[in-house]
């Protein structure tokens, strides 16, 4: 049986005419210890699709069963407590707390737990010793260089033995050298039989990956498994990256579209805004239309 | 999660937003500050003057010019002046005194008559004195004890002698111990024959502060007064074994009718001095618990306000908790103990205030405010609870907030 399995899922914001769809008619499952990688030009649904699977979001229709469970319609307290006991998060910045020390950081979600203090500080401290920043137990988040934070983030999100880790563009804000750090580790926890779901702009980083899937405009328009060590060659195609434009999109004036080089690679990039507005299903899909009226469920 | 945690992650927030957490407390720092400083003052004034009235003039019925209290007819005072403008002379005279004297049950009458004019020592003049003219009886009657030397007796009546206060003898002559010391008053030169011991004072009374007063024998304070003496009170002793209070309805009768049924002075028992100052300060108290409830009340707005706008600023915060598994009642928790603290600390800063306040007070005026426990500990439970009930609104929002919009708020 699939860990996650997404049957049909959208997720939509706002509603009238400034409906987005971040996610439209999702299908997806994955296994336990698949290390996925997911891929697509800004606003085209990861991070939503993130928050979904994190339980941190619900969808607006479809169904979704955590380990054979349905989680689709759990009230807030007990998509919490799933949260706490099953998923762990790492984002791709601030993603420590600034007023608390890293051990602090790293033992929260045991606090919410309801953990004795002791046992916090303990599984704390081993977490930290396994990211490598032992000696760093009593720094604060401010002291720490992002690369640091990522590990920190890491050792966080397994603290409480997640099943799953999601990982929104974790190395998004670090040099390469970082950046390999947290793969590394992010291997390493995958070796261990950990499910890993992660959000990332860099090709180079398929390698660690053993699926990808690349999204575009809320869908999935790829999914493809791999072995691990390659780099998908899917991911050198920069077609997945490029914004669909057309007519509509020069009448509304978006020439937001950008290229951006960086050293993770060469992808196109879109203002957000103008994705937005790319969006409205009454230009886009008017045959969806009804579809995305306003509902009483969202 | 347990309180203790929050506790933990409260102080830390709080210490983290020192500056905020300080303008989110001002509200209620101001307001505990006030009140234990306006009950402390209260209170040391009704201590300072039930002292008085149990030491200095206990057993004393106090006769003075002019209608300070009204009382109805079971002799039960309905209204005083508390406050007068100056100590009055004018109504009441020699004959008055002589006329009380003929009462039965009372054992004697000291007049006390102000005596005008400055004094000089060394070349210099000193304003801070007040000169009265009374009898060698005096010392009995207020039963307050000389510190050095003695009082004048009664065949002292026409010598220029004088026995002084403790602050007299300390801010105009400069030392303890000014025995036998000469100054100046109305161009004749005085010897000082004893200093008392320092008299408790109350402050805000119509009693003369008695530690900045030069007393001299009568004969030569009204020789100086030409032919009538500026009486200012007449001090009766009432026996034992007589009751007080007849004893001052009959002065009351006999100087009305002496006076041609005027009523232009009052007659009051000295305890009764004290219970009036008593009652006026149990008001003021109890207008001061008003104030406080409201001031507290303010001080609780102000927390909701910093909070709420707190909890827009965290909202990067709430999402990182809530991803990591917090519950929202867990976020509830945590905001309302945030709450809880700040408004504890307030109160705790509020007392720290009035606390300072209060010394400078006993260092610079002659106010001896006092802390009253019950006060304290009324506005350290009344912080915590306007903190609370304050709090719900923010940390309700705070709960409430989606951790998407939360997280993406960057
Ligand atoms: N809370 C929200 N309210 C409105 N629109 C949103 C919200 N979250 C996401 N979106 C929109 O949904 C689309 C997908 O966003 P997102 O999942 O963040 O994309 P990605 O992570 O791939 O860049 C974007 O067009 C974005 O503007
Ligand atoms: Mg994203």
């Amino acid at each position: 049986m699939p860990i996650i399995n997404l049957k049909d899922v959208s997720r939509l914001y706002g509603f009238g005419d400034a409906t987005t769809v971040a996610l439209e008619d999702i299908n997806l499952e994955i296994n336990k210890g698949e290390f996925v990688a997911i891929m697509g030009p800004s606003g085209s649904g990861k991070s939503t699709l993130m928050n979904v699977i994190g339980l941190l979001d619900r969808p607006t229709y479809g169904a979704f069963t955590l380990h054979g469970d349905n989680v689709e319609a759990l009230k807030d307290d007990q998509r919490a407590k799933v949260r706490r006991d099953k998923i762990g998060f790492v984002f791709q910045s601030f993603s420590l707390l600034p007023n608390m020390n890293v051990l602090e950081n790293v033992a929260l979600p045991l606090a919410y737990q309801g953990a004795n203090l002791h046992h916090r500080i303990l599984q704390a401290r081993t977490m930290l010793e396994r990211v490598g920043l032992g000696d760093r137990s009593y720094f604060l988040p401010t002291q720490l260089s992002g690369g640091q934070v990522q590990r920190v983030a890491i050792a966080r999100s397994l603290i409480n033995q997640p099943e799953i880790i999601i990982a929104d563009e974790p190395t998004g804000n670090l040099d390469s050298i970082a950046s390999r750090l947290v793969m590394e580790l992010l291997a390493d926890i995958h070796k261990m039989g950990n499910t890993i779901l992660m959000v990332t702009h860099n090709p180079e980083l398929t390698r660690y990956a053993t699926r990808v899937l690349f999204m575009r405009d809320g869908m999935i328009v790829h999914d493809e498994k791999k072995s691990l060590g390659d780099i998908s060659e899917s991911s050198e195609n920069t077609k997945f990256f490029e914004e669909t434009t057309n007519e509509e999109h020069d009448i509304a004036g978006v020439s937001a579209m950008l290229t951006v080089e960086t050293d993770q690679g060469k992808y196109v990039k879109m203002n957000p805004q103008s994705t937005k507005k790319s969006r409205k299903p009454s230009v886009k899909r008017p045959t969806k239309k009804k579809k995305y009226k306003r509902s009483k469920k969202s | 999660m347990m309180m203790v945690d929050h506790m933990r992650m409260a102080r830390n927030s709080i210490r983290a937003n020192r500056f905020r957490s300080f303008l989110t407390m001002l509200g209620v720092i101001i307001g505990v500050a006030s009140v234990v400083t306006v009950v402390g003052i209260g209170e040391g004034i009704k201590h300072q003057v039930n002292r008085q009235s149990e030491t200095v003039t206990k057993n004393i019925i106090s006769v003075r010019p002019g209608r300070i209290a009204e009382r109805d007819g079971n002799g039960v005072i309905t209204r005083i002046n508390i406050l007068p403008a100056s100590i009055q002379t004018g109504s009441i005279t020699l004959n008055d005194a002589k006329e009380i004297e003929l009462i039965d049950g009372v054992e004697r009458v000291v007049p006390m008559a102000l005596v005008s004019g400055t004094v000089k020592y060394d070349n210099k003049e000193y304003g801070g004195a007040t000169v009265i003219a009374t009898k060698h009886d005096f010392v009995d009657t207020v039963s307050q004890k000389i510190d050095f030397g003695g009082f004048y007796g009664d065949v002292d009546k026409e010598k220029r002698v004088a026995v002084i206060g403790k602050s007299i003898a300390e801010d105009f002559f400069g030392e303890v111990v000014p025995i036998g010391k000469t100054f100046t008053f109305r161009d004749q030169e005085y010897i000082v024959r004893g200093v008392f011991e320092q008299f408790p004072i109350a402050p805000l009374t119509q009693n003369m502060n008695y530690n900045s007063t030069i007393f001299i024998p009568e004969n030569v304070g009204y020789n100086l007064s030409g032919s009538k003496p500026q009486l200012y009170e007449l001090l009766v002793s009432v026996k034992p074994e007589y009751d007080k209070q007849s004893v001052v309805r009959a002065i009351d009768q006999r100087i009305k009718s002496v006076h041609g049924g005027q009523e232009d002075f009052t007659v009051l028992r000295s305890d009764e001095m004290s219970i009036l100052t008593s009652k006026t300060f149990t008001l003021v108290s109890s207008t001061t618990v008003l104030i406080a409830i409201i001031s507290l009340l303010v001080g609780g707005i102000g927390i909701m306000n910093v909070m709420l706008v707190t909890v827009s600023e965290r909202a990067r915060e709430i999402g990182i908790r809530k991803a990591v598994g917090a519950s929202n009642s867990q976020i509830k928790w945590q905001f309302l103990t945030e709450s809880m603290v700040l408004s504890f600390w307030g109160s705790l800063s509020g007392l720290l205030v009035a606390g300072i306040v209060m010394l400078l007070l006993r260092i610079f005026t002659n106010l001896e405010p006092v802390v009253n426990l019950s006060v304290v500990i009324f506005a350290i439970i009344g912080s915590v609870v306007i903190g609370t009930v304050f709090g719900v609104a923010p940390a309700r929002k705070a709960a409430r907030k989606d951790p998407i919009d939360s997280l993406r708020s960057m």
